[in-house]
């Protein structure tokens, strides 16, 4: 309400309340004047009618009473007389009817009432006197009064009202005008004044509002001049400032603010308020509006936080308050980072080469397409698809032709596949799908024939049209697996059995057919794989000579760290990797890893170390084995002295090209040790043909060498026989003291074995032997410290 | 066969029984009606002895009256174990209507009054005040009238006709020769004052009033009038009563009024004596009530 307004409401409150205590006192006081009246009045008339009563009721005269009581019908505060005599009977009255009768009783009815007196002379009783007064002229007199009064009242209170609201208007006029020049100056006019003549109050405050505005200007330019100076340093920094006031209006920004902020407000001007900044920005936002609010006002609270604008712009916010209740906010564009890391997080989840989600997200998205079939109660298949005879294009034609023909599969099989469907490149040249929305099994045959059929037409690559056939294993949810893991292995053994099937055909999980050797099958095919995934290793023993007690070799030691049943030694799995043909690769890998290995040695200054290496006999099945080790050794550098294989007395049995192939290798001075000698037929012929240059005793032996006579007698026996022919023994498996003290004393050239070294990766082997080599009180003095 | 003897017998011994039971039936009837007399009698035995009305002659305001006069009737109501009622007329014409009609058991009247109602009425004597009533007929200080006589032509003011003063100074213009309403106009007023303050401005040559009232009034000593004439004493006003009043009431009436004047009682009779009334003490108010009327035939 405006002080105008309240100035005439307030008048007229308090004059209402002054006329209306004041017409309640007149009233009261009038209606008692009124009352006061006609109580005189009555009080005259009973005085007068008692007096004029009582002379005729003396005389027993009563036409002159009567003639009066005539008279006071005139009276309208009079409604009856009756007098009576001493016999109560009726003398004189204003109705003639009741003349004789008896007085009646007298009763008050509405506003009228009865007073009755005994008439007396000096002696005795004369008479009665009865009266009914009317309360209708004091009626009419008090609602005269009131109305009358209430009339004025509300005469008086418009009168007041308007002459309120003219007084306000007065008083008020110049106070707007005031209040017009100080809603300029709020709005930025510093240039206005305003012009109040008088030397009133009013004036005082015009005169104070201009001087306040010249001070107001002063301090604005000196503000100004200060924000000037402030900015000046942010311009330096890459981030964009802003200082937002108490009120929440922008004070300075820096360039880097505009900048950064220019594409969602071109006009970001001082004192815009934060919550339209805010605004602007919500507008723009990605992610919900509620993830975007400012610190509290009344804390110190920093508030942080990084968005992505629909732009596709990211910026990082960081606003705080001060203790003062300013608001600072530093703001980056982070969009090059952001995008940076959303390149990581791409290249983490999808293939490199042909851009297909790798295993990680195909994981992640079976897990889901898992989840939803559960929901939906439907049936997916989970498809490896792999290239037959990919290895022949990949070595043949070269890598590059190679991964061209993986990019234009992996387009193929996206083609091939449904919308919902999902293509991954597991390693190599493995795909694995997931086909979804399938209600039986019958849907599954034209979805994967068609799949086998996208690799009929000839793929153009590297210039040549190249053809391909893949293998391709199902498993299907739920039958085969509830579980990623469960189908993946399902559809591994689908594949396995389809490649053994011959190839170019799809094989679904079959567990009737598969049921028992399923986890065989499973562990075959994750041993076929576990080359390319990296989960072999190495480990090195070191070989001592025990008449200088000197490290003259290590044997490389092959171990399968799992990614489930963990680190499975070599016993474990060799026989299944020899079974399936998997040992020629695997052995193939040894040799380089190890040989790679030995070159790291022999730039450590151990070079002199001999390498021995196991062979399966499997290896020597294959032609192209000695061209596969002179690949190796050539590409490593391997001193080919320095290289020892070691053959198990299975191996020396096929003979013929085994003959030959050890032959040629000792020629160029690979050397040969005779594994587990003992164990097996033990032929002496076998030393006799073929170029051995080392007898290893089995563990089984050495185990007992100290307890068993006969042991102990054979180890002796091994060791003379060697020496008889020229060939050198080593024992393996030595864990003891005695042991080792026997096999010096039977002669026995080296040994290995935990006593004397266990297998470490071959990094720690150069401290190992540095360890070996220190004197022996030196080692002592170290184990103290 | 039928015995007369026993026939008579029967006979006789029902006569008997019948006498018998007639005796007990008038015996009960006697009673009867003797409880039934006594129930009567003591039904129509009066609650209360009816009041007697004392008038009294209105030579004053009949409230005064009834201030000056309270206290004697209270005494006559106490005195007759009866109440007593007082009262009076707003006219002497009318008072006298009511002596006429005999309205008042009790009258207290000037002599003219009392005369006319002993002589023509059934009232009997009472009492009489024991002192004299002198009529006095004063003029102006500075009239050229100074007796009777000089009135020829002249009008008097007189009180109402009915006045004892008005009859006495009549009386005693009759006496001088002077035919009142002839000789001397007469103009009655209404009360003394008027009259005195008209003799006092001229309007009538002279004024009759009670002797008392100069006294009262200061009007011959402060010089302002004068009496002209004195016209012989009179007695005064008087009691009578109603023959129909008991004789024995009528004796304890007059007993206390004779005892009055001692005091005893406030306002009219505390300091008014009584004396009986002799036959011949209105003898003179009789005869000057005949030459009225004889000059008023004429």
């Amino acid at each position: 309400m405006s002080l105008r307004s309240r100035i005439a409401v307030t008048i007229s409150v308090l004059e209402m309340a002054l006329i209306a205590a004041v017409l309640t006192i007149t009233l009261n006081h009038s209606m008692e004047g009124v009352e006061g009246q006609i109580s005189s009045s009555q009080k005259v008339t009973i005085d007068l009618l008692g007096d004029l009563s009582k002379a005729a009721l003396i005389t027993e005269e009563f036409d002159e009473l009567q003639t009066f009581i005539n008279g006071t019908e005139r009276d309208p505060n009079i409604q009856t007389v009756m007098i009576g005599d001493v016999d109560d009977r009726v003398i004189a009255a204003t109705n003639n009817d009741m003349l004789g009768a008896v007085m009646p009783d007298l009763e008050d009815s509405g506003d009228r009432y009865w007073r009755r007196i005994d008439i007396r002379g000096v002696h005795s009783e004369l008479g009665s006197l009865a009266i009914e007064f009317s309360q209708a002229p004091l009626r009419e007199a008090y609602q005269y009064t009131l109305k009358i009064g209430v009339m004025i009242a509300i005469i008086g209170t418009v009168v007041i009202a308007l002459a309120g609201w003219l007084m306000g208007h007065v008083l008020t006029r110049r106070l707007w005008s005031l209040a017009v020049a100080a809603d300029k100056v709020a709005c930025g006019e510093n240039d206005i004044r305003v012009f109040l003549p008088g030397c009133d109050e009013v004036a005082r405050v015009g005169r104070a509002f201009n001087s306040m505005v010249d001070r107001l200007d002063e301090n604005m330019s000196a503000l100004q001049a200060s924000r000037d100076r402030l900015i000046k340093p942010t311009e330096a920094i890459s981030e964009g400032f802003a200082l937002w006031g108490m009120d929440d209006r922008l004070v300075l920004c820096n360039g880097q603010f505009r900048k950064i902020f220019g594409s969602i407000e071109p006009d970001i001007e001082i004192g815009m308020h934060h919550e339209r900044f805010s605004t602007l920005i919500h507008e723009r936002l990605v992610v919900r509006k509620e993830e975007f609010e400012p610190p509290n006002n009344h804390q110190d609270v920093v508030r942080a936080r990084e968005i992505e604008l629909a732009s596709g712009r990211w910026i990082s916010l960081c606003e705080f308050r001060t203790p003062d209740g300013e608001l600072v906010g530093i703001y980056t564009d982070i969009s090059a980072r952001k995008a940076t890391e959303e390149t990581i997080r791409y290249q983490a989840t999808h293939d490199a080469l042909t851009g297909l989600p790798n295993r990680a997200l195909f994981g992640q998205q079976l897990e889901g397409a898992l989840s939803e079939a559960t929901i939906s109660d439907k049936q997916l298949a989970v498809a490896f698809v792999d290239l037959d005879r990919f290895k022949l294009v990949n070595d043949g034609l070269g890598h590059k032709v190679g991964d061209d023909l993986l990019v234009a599969v992996a387009k193929r099989l996206q083609t091939s596949i449904g919308t919902e469907d999902v293509v991954a490149r597991m390693g190599g040249d493995e795909f694995i799908l997931i086909l979804r929305g399938l209600t039986g099994i019958e849907e599954l045959q034209p979805r994967v024939a068609q799949i086998l059929e996208a690799m009929r037409p000839a793929f153009p690559v590297g210039g040549q049209e190249l053809h391909v056939t893949a293998s391709v294993g199902v498993s299907l949810f739920p039958n085969d697996g509830e579980n990623p893991d469960q189908l993946l292995k399902a559809a591994d053994v689908a594949l396995y059995r389809a490649k053994s099937g011959g190839r170019d055909r799809w094989q679904l999980m079959n567990r009737a057919v598969d049921g028992a050797a399923f986890e065989q099958i499973v562990l075959e095919s994750q041993l076929r794989r576990a080359i390319d995934l990296g989960q072999f290793a190495l480990m090195y023993q070191p070989q001592v000579n025990l008449r200088t007690g000197d490290v003259i070799g290590v044997e490389a030691l092959v171990r399968w760290h799992h990614p489930e049943w963990g680190v499975m030694p070599p016993e474990q799995f060799i026989p299944l990797a020899e079974e399936t043909g998997l040992i020629y690769d695997l052995g193939l890998w040894i040799l380089r890893a190890a040989c790679e290995q030995h070159r790291v040695w022999r730039e450590a200054g151990l070079g002199h170390l001999r390498l021995a290496v196991n062979m399966s006999p499997y290896q020597l099945k294959r032609g192209n084995l000695e061209k596969d080790f002179h690949h190796i050794l050539n590409e490593t550098g391997m001193a080919l002295d320095r290289l020892e294989v070691e053959l198990t007395e299975t191996a020396l049995m096929q003979e013929g090209e085994t003959t030959n192939l050890l032959q040629r290798l000792a020629s160029v001075g690979i050397s040969v040790a005779l594994d587990d000698f003992g164990t097996g037929y033990s032929s002496l012929s076998y030393l006799r043909r073929f170029p051995i240059d080392r007898i290893k005793i089995d563990r089984s032996f050495v185990r007992d060498i100290s307890g068993s006579q006969s042991d102990g007698a054979l180890a002796r026996a091994v060791v003379m026989l060697a020496h008889g022919l020229n060939v050198g023994v080593i024992a393996e498996g030595v864990e003891t003291a005695a042991q080792l003290s026997l096999l010096r004393h039977f002669g026995c050239d080296e040994a290995q074995g935990f006593l004397l070294g266990e297998p470490v990766p071959g990094n720690d082997l150069p401290s190992m032997i540095e360890e070996r080599n220190r004197p022996p009180l030196e080692r002592v003095a170290l184990a103290a410290v | 066969m039928w015995d007369l003897a026993t026939s008579m017998r029967k006979a006789s011994k029902r006569r008997q029984i019948g006498v018998r039971w007639t005796n007990i039936v008038v015996g009960f009837l006697f009673l009867g009606c003797a409880l039934a007399a006594h129930s009567t009698a003591a039904e129509t035995e009066p609650a209360f002895k009816p009041a007697y009305r004392l008038g009294v002659f209105p030579y004053m305001p009949a409230l005064t009256i009834d201030r000056l006069y309270g206290p004697l009737v209270e005494s006559m109501s106490l005195e007759l174990d009866r109440l007593v009622r007082l009262r009076t007329k707003s006219t002497f014409e009318n008072f006298e209507d009511a002596i006429a009609s005999e309205s008042y058991d009790i009258l207290f009247v000037h002599p003219f009054f009392y005369v006319d109602a002993v002589d023509h009425y059934g009232y009997l004597p009472l009492a009489r005040l024991d002192r004299p009533l002198n009529a006095v007929l004063v003029a102006a200080d500075n009239s050229e009238t100074r007796a009777l006589g000089h009135l020829q032509g002249q009008t008097i003011g007189l009180p109402p006709k009915l006045a004892a003063v008005s009859k006495l100074i009549k009386s005693a213009l009759v006496d001088e020769g002077l035919r009142p309403g002839l000789d001397v106009g007469i103009r009655h007023f209404r009360n003394k004052m008027s009259c005195l303050q008209a003799t006092r401005a001229g309007a009538v040559a002279a004024c009759g009033v009670p002797a008392f009232i100069l006294a009262e009034l200061d009007v011959i000593d402060d010089g302002s009038l004068q009496i002209i004439y004195q016209a012989p004493p009179a007695n005064h006003f008087a009691f009578a009563i109603h023959s129909r009043v008991p004789a024995d009431e009528r004796a304890l009436l007059q007993r206390l009024i004779l005892s009055l004047g001692d005091g005893s009682i406030e306002g009219f009779g505390g300091k008014e004596r009584f004396v009986q009334i002799d036959e011949q003490d209105y003898a003179d108010i009789r005869e000057t009530t005949t030459t009225l009327k004889t000059l008023a035939q004429r």
